[in-house]
């Protein structure tokens, strides 16, 4: 029975069998995140957006788009529009520059958007989710007034194991 | 009866309580150890399964974003659970992802999920998948020892021994409380039976206490013991009782002849230590003999018992009244100093029967005859003593009775020869020594023959002739008068038979009746039945009955004598005026004549009184209707005399002496009577005298 279990879900377990590859860990990473956050509306599908200039984003759409979360088919859209990122459940912005970080957070304020970075500053700037790589490590960055502001839940087992950072007032501008 | 400790109702009993009470409690821990063993396992499973679906939960998150530490974190909460041993995580490839594990604990969690799969029995094991939103991500294994349930065990078990250990107390005093109550009781009772036996009683009794049954137990042995003590008692009566019987006389109480030879061997030997005399008095009654044949039995009891206590009365308490049987007594008296004592002491107790007896309104008067012997003058040992006395005793009967009398050795030799006359008196009857003679008797006035009186006479081979007056009393006492009475009663018919053929005129025979023969029930018919066989007439046939027959009742008498005087036998009164005569009784029987007792008629010509008694009993006589015989006599002058008063005939030495061969002596008379008519035809009827 595990073992089928193991089979069915080979992308999940890929995060604890593959060598180490930090993207695809944070792909994994963002799945089991579509399980831990609750979202005020109903949807019948998790659209993730990507925003950003790295790999990951290629990695994300191989990996997960067509996924079943919950009953909920997983979309990626790589580099989505205006229109389409107000469609996104999650939105991962994965770009080194902190200016370009803020316009694509600006971009899902107002909107019930879990927003994920991969950068330590991320979750001060205004982000939900930071997955920052520390040493072997992927930490995982929650703030979480960002996201109580965005009327997402988010599960106390994931608020356990994760670094909880309050936004700073300069950074919020 | 010794009781063990341990095979005593009490030890079994406490033993009962103890095993009863150990067995509840041990049955009870076991099941309670079964039960709380089981439900302890299952309610183990259950908390484990409950802390894996929580710590699981709690770990989901850890296992979805591979933070190992996290889940080690939240693994670790379980060290405030004591029952999990180990807690192993696993990821879905089913590595080993977290894993816990208690202090001193020596399993450690398998690095892959499939080698738990292997249960160690002593550690319970749960493993729970692990779901984030339905979804499997990963499976937790916990683990618990059964040191709890040992514990809880070890804490049953210890409290178990304390109850066992409170039971095993209250078991022993209950026990003891129930002993009390039931086998102290019982123990009692065996301790009674005990007593019983010890004490050789049955007098002892045990108070019935505790339960129902016990008390029944108690009660019936009681019971028993009562019964048996009853029966005892009844037994030791019987046993006196059959004592005093075997010593004493039943009818008068008095000491029997073998408490008396007892007694006597006693006092001899002290007499003879002492130099003293011992006197025994040998008592029989006169006449006694005579009341019990008449009055009955029940009458001589009476008038024993009477006897008895006069002779008590007269004796000291150191000498010994006996009663040897019948009516026959003995006083022994001791410590005599002179032999002339005896003779006081036997006059006295005679003095002491001469009043009458009053019994059943009978007036009796009796006498006694006395013989005493002396220790040591006339014997030194008590059977001899006892022998003499018995002689003497004899001899005061011959010598007219109500008298007592000393043994002389010559006594001695009396007894011999009347025992040795009884023992061959036995046989002379069949051996013929045994003779009848006839005495004639005449009548006065016709002087013819009227008949002849049979008389016995002994023709002893060695002894020669015994007269009647010797072996007619010892055949009275013996007995054997019966007998000899029939048999001479049987030849004298037979002789009287012829004597009819010879003489024209009828010729009676008068035979002696005693007493003895007479009240016999078959007398009658044996009379009949003798005058059947010779042939003899009945009116030929005179019986002579002595004074002694009216004692036997005079209806009895009379009505006997009525029926043989039916058939024309006839009666005489014979040696009247010797007895015990009672003229009252008299005219009450059918007497046809009356004999004169020779006593009267052998100084009848010198003495005035005895002719004018004579003179009465011949007016008493003819007064009412009976002829009169006069015995004895021997001269005419005696004849005349008799003639002058009226007697009717005449029997004696004058007249003719009893003969052997009183056919010659009618024949005679035959002849001078035929001469004398011959010579005067006047004369034709008279009686001639033989000489």
């Amino acid at each position: 029975m595990l073992a089928v279990l193991v089979t069915l879900t080979p992308i999940a377990g890929a995060a604890q069998e593959q060598p180490r590859d930090e993207r695809a860990v944070k792909a994994a990473f963002v799945f089991n995140l579509t399980k831990y956050v609750e979202w005020p509306q109903k949807n019948e599908e998790i659209v993730i957006g990507f925003v950003g200039v790295s790999q990951t984003g290629e990695i994300l759409r191989k990996m997960l788009n067509g996924k079943t979360s919950d009953s909920r088919v997983i979309r990626v859209l790589l580099s989505p529009s205006e229109p389409d990122i107000a469609r996104c459940s999650i939105l991962y912005i994965a770009d080194p520059s902190p200016k370009n970080v803020r316009a694509a957070l600006e971009q899902a304020r107002g909107k019930s958007i879990l927003t994920v970075g991969d950068t330590e500053t991320f979750v001060r700037q205004g982000g939900m989710i930071g997955l920052v790589t520390v040493g072997e490590q992927i930490q995982i960055q929650i703030g979480l007034e960002n996201a109580q502001a965005a009327r997402l839940k988010i599960s106390s087992r994931l608020l356990n194991i994760a670094t909880l950072i309050r936004p700073t007032s300069d950074m919020a501008n | 009866m010794q009781i063990s400790r341990r095979n005593s109702l009490a030890f079994r009993m406490n033993l009962a309580v103890l095993l009863a009470s150990s067995m509840a409690l041990g049955t009870l821990t076991l099941a309670i150890l079964v039960f709380d063993g089981a439900s302890t396992r299952t309610k183990l499973q259950d908390r484990l399964s409950t802390l894996a679906d929580v710590v699981g939960q709690n770990s989901t998150a850890a296992l979805s974003f591979d933070d190992a530490p996290a889940a080690g974190e939240v693994l670790e909460a379980l060290r405030a659970e004591p029952s999990v041993v180990s807690a192993c995580l696993y990821g879905l490839s089913g590595r080993l992802f977290a894993g816990y594990r208690r202090e001193r604990v020596v399993q450690t969690c398998p690095a892959a999920l499939a080698n738990t799969l292997r249960a160690d029995p002593n550690y319970p094991t749960v493993r729970r998948p692990v779901t984030q939103r339905g979804e499997l991500v990963g499976t937790l294994v916990l683990s618990s020892d059964l040191q709890d349930l040992g514990r809880r065990r070890r804490q049953l078990l210890q409290a178990s021994g304390l109850l066992a250990f409170i039971a095993l107390i209250v078991g022993g005093i209950s026990g003891a409380l129930l002993q009390r109550k039931i086998s102290q009781p019982v123990f009692e009772l065996a301790k009674a039976m005990d007593d019983v036996s010890l004490q050789r009683s049955f007098a002892v009794r045990v108070s019935p206490s505790g339960t129902d049954e016990i008390i029944q137990l108690g009660k019936g042995f009681n019971t028993m013991l009562a019964e048996l003590e009853r029966h005892e008692r009844a037994q030791k009566e019987a046993e006196a009782k059959l004592q005093f019987q075997a010593l004493n006389d039943v009818l008068t109480g008095l000491p029997n002849r073998r408490l008396l030879s007892d007694r006597l061997l006693q006092l001899l030997a002290t007499a003879r230590r002492e130099s003293r005399i011992v006197a025994l008095l040998y008592i029989d009654l006169d006449g006694f003999k005579l009341v019990n044949d008449s009055l009955g039995h029940s009458v001589g009891d009476l008038l024993l018992v009477q006897v008895a206590a006069r002779l008590q009365s007269r004796v000291r308490l150191s000498d010994t009244l006996a009663r040897l049987g019948g009516d026959e007594f003995t006083v022994v008296l001791s410590g005599l100093h002179k032999k002339e004592e005896a003779a006081l002491v036997a006059q006295d107790l005679l003095d002491a029967l001469s009043a009458p007896f009053l019994i059943e309104g009978h007036q009796l008067t009796i006498g006694a005859s006395i013989g005493i012997s002396l220790f040591p003058e006339n014997a030194t040992d008590a059977a001899a003593l006892t022998q003499q006395a018995d002689s003497a005793m004899y001899a005061s009967k011959r010598d007219g009775r109500n008298r007592a009398t000393y043994f002389t050795p010559e006594l001695g030799m009396l007894v011999r020869e009347r025992l040795n006359l009884e023992n061959q008196l036995r046989g002379a009857i069949g051996r013929g020594e045994i003779q009848v003679h006839y005495q004639p008797e005449f009548d006065v006035l016709t002087k013819r023959l009227v008949r002849f009186e049979a008389l016995a006479r002994w023709i002893h081979p060695t002894l020669g002739i015994i007269s009647p007056d010797k072996f007619i009393p010892i055949a009275e006492e013996s007995g054997l008068i019966v007998m000899l009475g029939a048999y001479i009663m049987e030849v004298a018919c037979t002789e009287a038979v012829r004597w009819q053929a010879m003489s024209p005129l009828p010729v009676q025979v008068a035979v002696n009746v005693s007493t003895l023969q007479f009240k016999r029930n078959d007398f009658i018919e044996e009379v009949l039945d003798i005058l059947k066989r010779t042939g003899l007439r009945p009116d030929l046939l005179q019986l002579e009955l002595t004074e002694t027959i009216m004692m036997t009742g005079v209806h009895r008498a009379s009505d006997s004598m009525a029926r043989l005087r039916a058939i024309g036998v006839s009666f005489a009164i014979d040696d009247f005026g010797t007895g015990y005569s009672c003229l009252s009784y008299l005219p009450s029987l059918p007497f046809d004549a009356l004999k004169i007792d020779r006593a009267f008629v052998r100084d009848l010509e010198q003495k005035p009184e005895n002719r004018a008694m004579v003179n009465s009993l011949v007016a008493l006589a003819h007064n009412i209707g009976i002829r009169v015989i006069v015995e004895g006599v021997e001269t005419q002058g005696q004849l005349e005399l008799i003639k002058k008063c009226g007697g009717n005939e005449i029997q004696g030495y004058l007249t003719g002496r009893p003969t052997a061969n009183p056919e010659a002596q009618l024949t005679e008379f035959l002849e001078s009577t035929r001469k004398a008519v011959e010579n005067d035809a006047t004369l034709r009827d008279a009686v001639v005298f033989p000489r």
